[in-house]
This record gives structure tokens, C-alpha cells and sequence, in this order.
């Protein structure tokens, strides 16, 4: 039931926001939309931003649940997550703004750093290397593919293959045994 | 150092972090950049910090094991936004605002706002005018976010729930934490309706704590607030206790039940059931149907004084009693000094005893009802006593309230049952010449206490 209500906000908020940017939509326009009244709203969320991270997040979940195979390799997972960016980036442009920048660049982190762990713990060196340093490399990572969203949202989000994924994944290839190399015990 | 500061902020959430791992190392560290942080002068709180201070370097103090306790047994993300929330913004931020507003606009700024959400309640105990009210009432969900989000522009940020049964009213309170995540919530609560969704919902939200009700053991307490209330309550407090979320006890003691509630055995009880703090209320004759025998007599009041003293040296749990604490917050803290009241009626009332009103919220803004006529008598008598142990318009000293009353035609805004102020203080006359002499004698002592502690400095443990 609650679950049904998060929901139906997210819908109403995805429906203005193919219509228009974040700034020119308030939690009145929102209720109004899906019937609602505005404590309902908060109930659910804090605020706008946080019904964008929201949505954000659960769109993402939806479409990767749908979307991802078990035998999928980590390249194809992460191309998969961006895949879903350039299919959503209307929604994705009109819900950015200086704002939520940070909230953008956590959801996704949150998403690709399992993959790259998951690629780092297949290398035989990760055995040998402590936890937190598998960690910290995970992080550098991460980081490069989410500076690579950020910027190619802030160029408007043109056609995916102007990210240069392919390219990122040949330097991670290139460099992630060697970095494990230098951290073992 | 400018409190605005969002370094300085960003820096602090960040040594608070560190908490997590080691309290005992890290919370001298996090108490620099508290230090960093506050302002300048009286209003960053110098003298406070510098008992914070100690404190934290006396591991053989009892608020040192009070504050390891807390530390250890609550959430950590709970943690991290009441230091936040309360520390922060509600007195770090808010405090040298008010300061400053008060000055500016000639008139108190209050430091707490406490609210009724509303009037109904769902247990029928005896004595309470809740269970007589039959017409209930309610402050909207978008008339207590306007008393926020006005109240935030005077820098207030914390806001203290009462009533009827605040969670009579969950569902709103949590959507008003979610939407003012920076302030803090507090509510007196019978704590009947906490169940594992409500808990759930507190530590999602992670910005109210409870003040519960619970005066004495099983007996008692279900003598007068119906068969099967203990037992609930307890599960409640079990169930905030097991998620890690912090909460405290809310006492009024009266002539009957003093003995019992300040026992050795009940302090004892209410640190295993997880509070950590407990909040004594002088039991307050108001109303046409009060029992002015449930007065405390200047002997038990006395025995509260030391005892309540004695329980912030010896115990793990923050003690507080209102009325006998006057020494530390300047006399009476109501009329908007430091808090003030709004019924479910949207009457505001200079404090939760005291229903004489010019005002209401749902006519005149936050800062018209500070300025109407009975808050502006408190802001010019404020102290009432120069002895605060005597600090209560009404209580200790009855005349005041009547004549402020008569000056300013504020009228009652009891809800059931209207009582004029001659009544009400009628009632106080004989117990306040009855506590004159012991509250003299106490001050006396207390004055001779901090002058020492001025010509030799603060006294050193070991």
C-alpha cells in the first residue's frame, strides 16, 4: 500500500517532469496531479529533490531488474546503466539542476561501484590485498564512471556513444591489476 | 568563528562521523571543532562548552558515563542529526538569532515551540481534561508547517509536541520531520500508538524523539490510566529501546506520588528501560476541577531539589525538574523568553499552565502573537522572582499573573472548562508562602556555593 503511494507520486512528478525542469514544479502541481493532498506527500518524501533521487533510483532498479542477465560481464552492466540514462535523459536533464548534482552523482555511484567490485575480487592479487585499500580503488573508479555521467549530462546528454565508456574500460583493464599489485600485503 | 560557515559545518558533521569508531578518543576532537563553530562572546555558549569540556575529559564523572551510554546505545545516523538538529541549528545557530531578533523587534524570541496537534486522546485517564473533552481539536497539517516554517525564521528549530495525544496524529507528525528535516521534534506521549511501524517511521525520519509518560509502577499506573497501559507502554519502550532510538520519561509528581517516582528503584527502572532523559514536572493546580492537595508540600519540594541534584552526580540518565531548575535557564523561561505554548484551538498561551491568551495563530503571524499584549508582560516582568527557585508567575508568586491578567484582558483559553486567574491563583496563595521560607534558604545556600566556586574556580574530580 505505501509502497503504491511512493509510487504514484513518482508518476505524477515523471509525468510534469517530461513537460517541464524541476524549478518550475512544486509539491502543489505534484499533489494536484495524482490526488493527493500535501501531507501525504511529505509523508513520503522531504522534498522534491528527494522524490527525484527517489525516482531516480527506483526507475534505475525497475529497468536493471528487467534488463540485466545473470551471466552479464560487469562492461555490459555498466554500458546497461547508461543505456537506461540516454533512454530516461529528458527526465534525467529537466530533474537536474546545481541542487542535486551530489544526489545525481550518489545514485550512480551506488549502482556501478558493486559492478567494478565485483570485477576487482576476480583478479587472483585481491586475495592478498586488505579490504579497505580493495575499497579505496573501488572508489577512484567509481568516481571516473560518475564524473563521466555528470559531464555528459551537462552537455545535454547527446547521443551515448559520445561517452567515452569503451575507452574507460580499456584504461580500468590496463590498470586495475597492477594497482592491486602495488597494495598487496 | 561564523556559524554560517559551511566549511566549518561540513567539518564538523565530518568529525562527528568519527565518533562511530572510537566515542572515547574521538569526542575531545569533535568538541574542537564545536569551539571552531560557535560563535563569539556570551552567545557561543563559553560557559557551557567549557562543562561539555570537562566532561568529556573526566571519564570518572557520571555525565561522562551518561553521554558513553548514549553514545553506545543509539543509532548512529539518530546520533549524527539530533547533534545536528538540536546542537546545531536549534542552539549553536538558532540561539544567537533569537538573541539578535529579540533585540531588533523588542519583544521575546522563544527558543521552543511547543504545539498540541490536537486535543483528543485515545486513553481516558482520570483526571485528565482530555478524556472530558468531547469536541476535539485540531491544528491542520499546513497550520503547524506555517508555525515551522515562521518559527524557523526567528531561528527556532525545535519544536515540542503536547495535548490531547500528539500520535493521535502520526501520520502528519512524520510528514512535518520529513519536511522540516532540520529541526527537531520532541513529543509528550502516552506512547500507546508506537508500534513497529511508527518506529520504523522515527527511524527513517530520525528527528523525533519521545517524552513519555510514566508515573510510577504497574498498579498505579494502570489505576488511573486504564488496566493494560503499563504493560503497553513498557512494550513500547522495549521496541524504541531494540531499534536504538533515543527517547525519554516525562514525571509530574504530586504530593501522592513523589515518594515513588523519585525512588532509587524507579530511577533505576527507567535507565533499563532504555530513556535517557527524565523530565520532572511540579504537579500545577489549574482548572476549575484541580486538586490542590496533589500540591507537593515545601518539604517534598525540598527533597526533589536534592534529590534531582543528587541524581545528576550519581546516574546514568539526565534528570531535569523544571521548576527547581530555574537556576540554570534565569527564572521563568515562558511568554516566549524561551518557549511558549499553542493549543489545538491555535490559542497561544504564554506557557503550557498558564491559559490566558490575546492571541491565536490562525488570526496573526508568530511575530504579532509575540508582540500581543500578555507575551509583551511577560517579556518587561521576566524575572518574576530574583530568587529563581521561586520563578513561576502563578505558582510562587500568584499576584503576578493576576495583575498581568487584569493589565492585559487576556482571557482563558481552557478548552472545557473556563477559570478565571483570581481562581487559579487563589489556589497558590497559601503554598507559596508556604515555600518562601525554604526557597530562601536554599538560594542563600546556592549563592554561597557559586561564590565560592568564583574565588577557587570550578571544582576538580581526583
Amino acid at each position: 500500500m505505501r509502497q503504491t503511494t511512493k509510487e504514484a507520486i513518482s508518476e505524477a512528478f515523471c509525468a510534469l517532469l517530461s513537460k517541464r525542469t524541476i524549478d518550475k514544479i512544486t509539491v502543489k502541481d505534484i499533489v494536484a496531479e495524482c490526488g493527493v493532498n500535501r501531507q501525504t506527500f511529505y509523508y513520503h518524501f522531504r522534498d522534491i529533490y528527494d522524490l527525484m533521487e527517489w525516482t531516480l533510483a527506483h526507475n534505475i532498479g525497475d529497468f536493471m531488474a528487467q534488463n540485466l542477465t545473470e551471466k552479464a560481464e560487469w562492461q555490459e552492466k555498466i554500458a546497461l546503466l547508461f543505456h537506461f540514462f540516454y533512454l530516461n535523459r529528458i527526465l534525467i536533464l529537466h530533474g537536474y539542476d546545481a541542487t542535486n548534482r551530489m544526489q545525481y552523482e550518489r545514485t550512480a555511484a551506488k549502482w556501478i561501484a558493486p559492478f567494478i567490485e565485483e570485477r576487482i575480487d576476480l583478479y587472483p592479487q585481491a586475495k592478498k590485498v586488505p579490504k579497505e585499500k580493495k575499497e579505496f580503488i573501488c572508489r577512484v573508479y567509481t568516481r571516473g564512471y560518475s564524473s563521466l555521467f555528470l559531464e555528459w549530462v551537462e552537455q545535454g546528454m547527446p547521443d551515448e556513444n559520445r561517452v567515452n565508456l569503451e575507452d574507460y574500460f580499456t584504461i580500468m583493464e590496463g590498470s586495475v591489476g597492477s594497482a592491486l599489485e602495488r597494495f598487496q600485503r | 568563528m561564523d556559524a554560517s560557515n559551511k566549511v566549518v559545518r561540513y567539518g564538523l558533521k565530518r568529525a562527528f562521523g568519527y565518533m562511530e569508531k572510537d566515542p572515547e578518543e574521538n569526542l575531545p576532537k569533535l568538541m574542537d571543532w564545536v569551539d571552531r563553530f560557535a560563535p563569539e562572546g556570551e552567545r557561543g555558549f563559553p560557559v557551557q562548552r567549557a562543562a561539555f569540556r570537562r566532561v568529556i575529559e573526566d571519564p570518572g564523572c557520571n555525565m561522562h558515563k551518561l553521554m558513553m551510554r548514549i553514545f553506545t546505545e543509539t543509532d548512529q545516523e539518530v546520533l549524527k542529526t539530533v547533534f545536528e538538529n538540536f546542537i546545531l541549528n536549534g542552539n549553536l545557530l538558532g540561539w544567537p538569532k533569537q538573541e539578535e531578533l529579540k533585540e531588533k523587534y523588542g519583544c521575546n524570541i522563544p527558543w521552543a515551540i511547543l504545539l498540541d496537534p490536537t486535543s483528543a486522546c485515545n486513553l481516558h485517564c482520570t483526571g485528565c481534561w482530555a478524556a472530558e473533552y468531547g469536541d476535539r481539536l485540531n491544528l491542520t497539517f499546513d497550520e503547524i508547517d506555517s508555525i515551522i516554517t515562521q518559527g524557523k525564521e526567528l531561528g527556532v528549530y525545535i519544536y515540542i509536541y503536547t495535548g490531547g495525544e500528539p500520535l493521535v496524529r502520526k501520520r502528519d507528525l512524520i510528514a512535518l520531520c520529513r519536511k522540516h528535516h532540520d529541526c527537531q521534534f520532541l513529543a509528550f506521549t502516552n506512547a500507546t500508538l508506537i508500534d513497529e511501524e511508527f518506529a520504523g517511521e522515527m527511524l527513517s525520519v530520525k528527528n523525533f524523539i519521545p517524552a513519555i509518560s510514566v508515573e510510577g509502577f504497574e498498579e498505579a499506573t494502570d489505576a488511573r490510566r486504564g488496566k493494560g497501559t503499563y504493560q503497553k507502554v513498557v512494550k513500547a519502550m522495549k521496541l524504541l529501546k531494540e531499534l536504538r532510538l533515543p527517547f525519554g520519561i516525562s514525571c509530574c509528581y504530586t504530593s501522592q506520588n513523589l515518594d515513588s517516582i523519585s525512588s532509587d528503584e524507579y530511577f533505576d527502572q527507567m535507565i533499563r528501560w532504555g530513556a535517557s532523559f527524565v523530565w520532572y514536572f511540579h504537579y500545577m493546580p489549574v482548572g476549575n476541577d484541580a486538586a490542590p492537595e496533589l500540591l507537593p508540600t515545601p518539604e517534598q519540594r525540598e527533597f526533589m531539589y536534592h534529590k534531582i541534584r543528587q541524581v545528576r552526580e550519581e546516574k546514568p540518565i539526565f534528570a531535569m525538574d523544571f521548576q527547581n531548575d530555574g537556576e540554570y535557564v534565569g527564572g521563568c523561561i515562558a511568554g516566549g523568553r524561551r518557549y511558549f505554548h499553542i493549543n489545538a484551538n491555535g490559542d497561544c498561551d504564554p506557557c503550557v499552565f498558564i491559559h490566558y491568551s490575546n492571541a491565536n495563530i490562525r488570526q496573526m503571524s508568530l511575530l504579532d502573537v509575540l508582540h500581543s499584549p500578555i507575551f509583551m508582560a511577560y517579556h518587561d516582568g521576566q524575572p518574576f522572582h530574583e530568587n529563581h527557585l521561586r520563578p513561576c508567575p502563578m505558582l510562587e508568586n500568584p499576584e503576578r499573573l493576576q495583575e498581568m491578567v487584569r493589565a492585559t484582558g487576556a482571557h482563558s483559553t481552557d478548552l472545557q472548562s473556563p477559570e478565571t486567574a483570581e481562581h487559579l491563583c487563589e489556589k497558590c496563595r497559601a503554598y507559596a508562602e508556604n515555600w518562601a521560607p525554604t526557597a530562601e534558604r536554599l538560594w542563600n545556600k546556592t549563592w554561597d556555593c557559586k561564590a565560592e566556586d568564583e574565588r577557587f574556580g570550578p571544582k576538580r574530580a581526583g
